[in-house]
């Protein structure tokens, strides 16, 4: 959250002697030294006992690497019955090198777009704009694996988009980590919008205005001035762009990949929780993903930080720079621009389609219903699922409350190298994969030594409950969405508002509890929703550790049962349907969330960014 | 280097007149100053001149060139900003060399004329910094490389010297006029400081509510200010109303509380007997007096506050109080009764429904 890393020397420099804040402060690195760094740890200490070097060589070759990949086509078209069938594929260069290449690929593909659409948003005045400002948003409600499912619908074999061009001659269909790429682009591409409009809005307009009384205008004033401004922004979304790709799950379930990092993981895990044996395989993908994430994030944090500069030039009138369109601005913004916004939009209104009809094959769906809810509140296991998710995410905000208070409190009032590590880990599990997290606590939890010692023995989701476990990683993989909103609270409440209060001799206890918690308490509440909703929405340690005990044995939280019911053949043949039913439920919650802190905070969204 | 001129500059937002029929007639190389209350419209002006607003009626022209219409970036003018808007992302010489860039010059030549300006404004070294490695009077200096580099045909300066501290600004100041006198670019410069204006100016359009009020050298606006808003926005002024008993000759005699003073009308326009009027007199036009005669005034000395050449005393009188600029040697201090004249050419006299308006 913006603060100068330290050098070097001791990490106890200049930290007050306020038990208060030692005691916050030790809270927040306690949780997060235990549940996210030691289970990390974990994953990179533990190849020492399993790996020979036999083994890792096998990881240079198929299926892992493939310099020569299978399939020679990334484009093939063929001419059946008069009708041209073009089908995008991909060339399988092995499980590593596929899942990085996509990632690369979909974070080009998010970030031209993202910066074109922030570009017209923020610098253009259409009719029209206020319906894309929503639509735009559209694609980052979370849907868990069924959004994906949708745009397989639409455009995987058989799609409805080719049942419709069929008429005119052609058929467009994407396969396999083609259609993985087109998936994941249409879900990400928001994210790097969100971030680039926002530095964008914050360019003071004199920099363009004065490139623009030199002589600079169109593409020229863009590359020298806009974009190089809006690159923090586009860092950020961009790094969040490429980890989401690579951990993400429903894209590839949907298209039906199997090489992939992500897939691959998740099908190992548990194979080795069952036969009570650590998979090499799942350590060094799980490894691959947290290094290439984390490199990718720390290098893109670095970046950004040595250019926050746009917010640097103070004074000066703020008016912001709006301009009318010129007629090719226009038809891009109404052929290109729209459309496509609609089209990422689609997936979300299929889910809510899926969940409310019985059937949908070919074009049309049939037979409107309210049975797929219905199943969800009479069948035992969704039943269970949709409790152990709102207890589990309930239980977890209470922890991440604690956690988000102590971590932006100390992050924001104390000026220690401590305090830097505690805002550094704050951050940080928003780029940590889910799924390297996951296997590092499974490793930690439940196959170290350290789970057969009292108190961690508790932990072991094999031996117990997953639920304990779950609880904490959910904590700690969300609370950085109620740090940022008590944070940003706090950064509005003036110093001197507390240091009169104990001028006048209150203790901190007292001074935080009387000044500081009233006045962020809007802020706690709202970022508590949001942690709460990204809860019940989590995947990656949900599917892992929440689905080591069979689903039916009650522990499982709902989507844990909703990637069951995708893969393993539950809820007969409209198992897409209940699932979908299951993605509205959670979509419903969020809308609420999204109102409700839009009230309170008077902000848009909840904001995704680095 | 042109000449500009604004004919009849109207621009509106949503309701508000910002800027209301502004005629201009800008010199070859002078440097004209845009003088006004923050709201006035000087700077819309400055935008207007500059193409970043287009007004709702009127004409810019440079020399005989219709610019009305012209994008900004066709227009040959070059504008240091307030906050002088420097890339952060770009080096002193990559800020300075962005013009020269844009206009296709070698880049041999770049380098040669980047430097002279650095040179110029006395920042030769400092080409590989980053803005944000600079101080605030760095900073303006490059900014005003970046401008006179490119050559322009109009330097527009908006408010270049408000974020300065109080030293460094009079240094600027100089620094500025000297560039300016010795390039002798068209100079169009905006301010609400009118000691500033008054220092830099070859002439000076003072405007308040979108209108100019009044054209003239710093001279004559100090001198001879033409309304009752020029009078008091400029310098420091005692005002006093009165009721118009008499003319002669085109002075009139003033009744202003118990006291009786002779004054002249500053715009020209006549007064008529028994109409309600303000005189405006400014401090260091009062000389001590001894007993009687005309516009002699009595006092009692309420404040004395030494602000170096000058005391400022402060007096109540029957018509009022009133502000006094003293040589220091003499000793006056609360409490004396003292009297202080002043010559009625220098009592002028404004309207009282100019005065109530503003």
């Amino acid at each position: 959250m913006g603060k100068k890393g330290p050098r070097a020397a001791s990490l106890l420099d200049k930290l007050p002697v306020d038990p208060v804040i030692i005691v916050m402060l030790t809270i927040s690195l306690l949780i997060f030294a235990l549940f996210l760094i030691a289970p990390l740890a974990s994953l990179f200490l533990s190849p020492r006992n399993i790996l020979t070097t036999d083994l890792l060589k096998s990881y240079l070759d198929y299926p892992y690497i493939s310099l020569e990949p299978i399939g020679d086509e990334w484009i093939i078209t063929l001419d059946r019955d008069g009708v041209t069938h073009i089908i995008f594929t991909w060339r399988n260069y092995g499980i590593i090198l596929n899942t990085i290449m996509a990632a690369i690929l979909v974070t080009i593909f998010t970030s031209i777009i993202g910066v074109l659409v922030a570009l017209a948003m923020a610098r253009y005045d259409f009719p029209g704009k206020n319906i894309l400002r929503v639509l735009v948003i559209v694609p980052l409600l979370y849907t868990p694996f069924v959004n994906a499912f949708v745009i397989y619908k639409f455009l995987g074999d058989g799609g409805i988009i080719s049942s419709i061009t069929s008429h005119l001659g052609f058929t467009i269909e994407f396969q396999d980590i083609a259609g993985m790429i087109l998936a994941q682009t249409m879900m990400f591409w928001p994210i790097v919008y969100l971030n680039v409009y926002s530095s964008m809005v914050q360019i003071d307009p004199s920099l363009e205005e004065q490139a623009e009384n030199l002589g600079a205008s169109g593409l020229k004033l863009f590359r020298s001035v806009t974009l190089p401004l809006s690159m923090p922004g586009l860092a950020s979304g961009a790094a969040i762009v490429f980890i989401f790709s690579m951990e993400d799950l429903a894209a590839p379930l949907a298209f039906k990949v199997e090489d992939v990092i992500s897939i691959r993981i998740v099908k190992e895990i548990l194979s080795s929780a069952t036969i009570m044996e650590l998979s090499p395989d799942t350590v060094i993908l799980a490894l691959i993903l947290v290094v290439t994430a984390s490199t990718w994030f720390i290098a893109i944090k670095r970046y950004v930080s040595l250019r926050q500069y746009a917010m640097v030039v103070r004074g000066g009138r703020w008016t912001p720079r709006r301009f009318k369109p010129s007629l090719l601005g226009y038809l891009l913004i109404y052929l290109l621009m729209a459309p496509w916004t609609l089209f990422s939009a689609i997936p979300q209104f299929g889910v809510l389609v899926y969940a409310f009809t019985e059937q949908w094959i070919g074009v049309t769906p049939t037979g409107l219903t309210l049975d797929n809810f219905r199943y969800i509140f009479s069948e035992p296991v969704t039943l269970t699922a949709l409790k152990n998710s709102l207890v589990y995410a309930g239980s977890a905000v209470l922890v991440i409350i604690v956690i988000a208070v102590s971590s932006a409190y100390v992050a924001s009032r104390v000026k220690s190298r401590l305090a830097w590590l505690v805002d550094l880990l704050s951050t940080i599990p928003i780029a940590i994969p889910g799924l390297a997290l996951a296997t590092g606590l499974i490793i930690l939890y439940g196959f170290s030594r350290a789970s057969e010692v009292w108190p961690f023995s508790m932990l072991n989701p094999i031996e117990y409950s997953p639920a304990l476990l779950l609880i904490l990683a959910y904590a700690v993989r969300r609370s950085p969405f109620t740090t940022r909103a008590i944070y940003a609270g706090l950064q509005q409440v003036h110093e001197a508002l507390e240091e009169s209060a104990m001028n006048l001799g209150a203790s901190r206890a007292r001074v935080l509890a009387t000044i500081v918690i009233p006045l962020i308490g809007i802020n706690i509440f709202s970022g508590a929703l949001i942690s709460f909703v990204y809860s019940v929405a989590e995947v990656s340690t949900s599917i892992t550790v929440g689905r080591i005990h069979p689903i039916d044995e009650g522990y499982a939280p709902m989507t844990a049962v909703m990637y069951e019911y995708l893969t393993g053949g539950y809820g007969g043949g409209n198992y897409i349907h209940i699932v979908a039913a299951m993605a509205t439920l959670i979509l419903t919650v969020q809308l609420l969330v999204i109102t409700v802190t839009n009230i309170l905070l008077k902000q848009r969204y909840a904001f995704i960014g680095v | 280097m042109v000449r500009v001129t604004l004919s009849g500059v109207t621009k509106r937002y949503s309701g508000v007149t910002a800027v209301d029929n502004v005629s201009l007639e800008i010199g070859d190389g002078e440097i004209f100053t845009l003088l006004g209350p923050s709201g006035c419209g000087k700077t819309t002006t400055l935008r207007i001149i500059a193409g970043f607003e287009r007004p709702d009626s009127g004409k810019i022209m440079f020399d005989d060139e219709d610019v009305t219409n012209l994008k900004p970036h066709l227009r040959g003018t070059a504008m240091v900003f307030q906050n002088y808007a420097l890339w952060p992302h770009m080096t002193v010489f990559d800020n300075v060399a962005y013009g020269l860039k844009l206009r296709k010059v070698p880049k041999g030549e770049i380098r040669k004329r980047v430097k002279e300006a650095l040179e110029l404004v006395g920042l030769s070294g400092l080409e590989d910094r980053y803005p944000l490695q600079l101080s605030g009077g760095q900073q303006q200096r490059v900014a005003l490389a970046r401008a006179i580099v490119v050559e322009p045909r109009v330097l527009l300066l908006d408010e270049p010297l408000s974020n300065l501290d109080a030293k460094l600004r009079l240094r600027m100041r100089e620094e500025i006029v000297s560039l300016q006198r010795r390039l002798g670019i068209t100079t169009i410069y905006v301010t609400h400081d009118q000691e500033e204006a008054m220092s830099i100016s070859d002439r000076i359009a003072v405007m308040n509510k979108g209108k100019v009020l009044q054209v003239d050298t710093p001279q004559g606006i100090y001198r001879n200010p033409r309304s009752y808003f020029v009078a008091t926005f400029i310098g420091r002024t005692t005002t006093l109303r009165g009721v118009i008993e008499a003319s002669e000759d085109g002075v009139y005699r003033v009744r202003a509380g118990g006291l009786t003073i002779f004054g002249i009308s500053a715009s020209g326009r006549r007064f008529r007997q028994g109409e309600e009027v303000v005189a405006v007199i400014r401090p260091e036009d009062f000389t001590l007096a001894g007993d009687g005669g005309v516009n002699v005034i009595q006092g009692k000395v309420d404040l004395v506050m030494f602000l170096g050449v000058f005391n400022q005393v402060k007096l109540s009188t029957p018509a009022g109080p009133i502000t006094v600029y003293l040589r220091p040697k003499f000793k006056v201090s609360r409490g004396d009764q003292i009297q202080v004249y002043v010559n009625p050419e220098d009592v002028k006299l404004y309207s009282i429904e100019e005065a109530v308006e503003d």
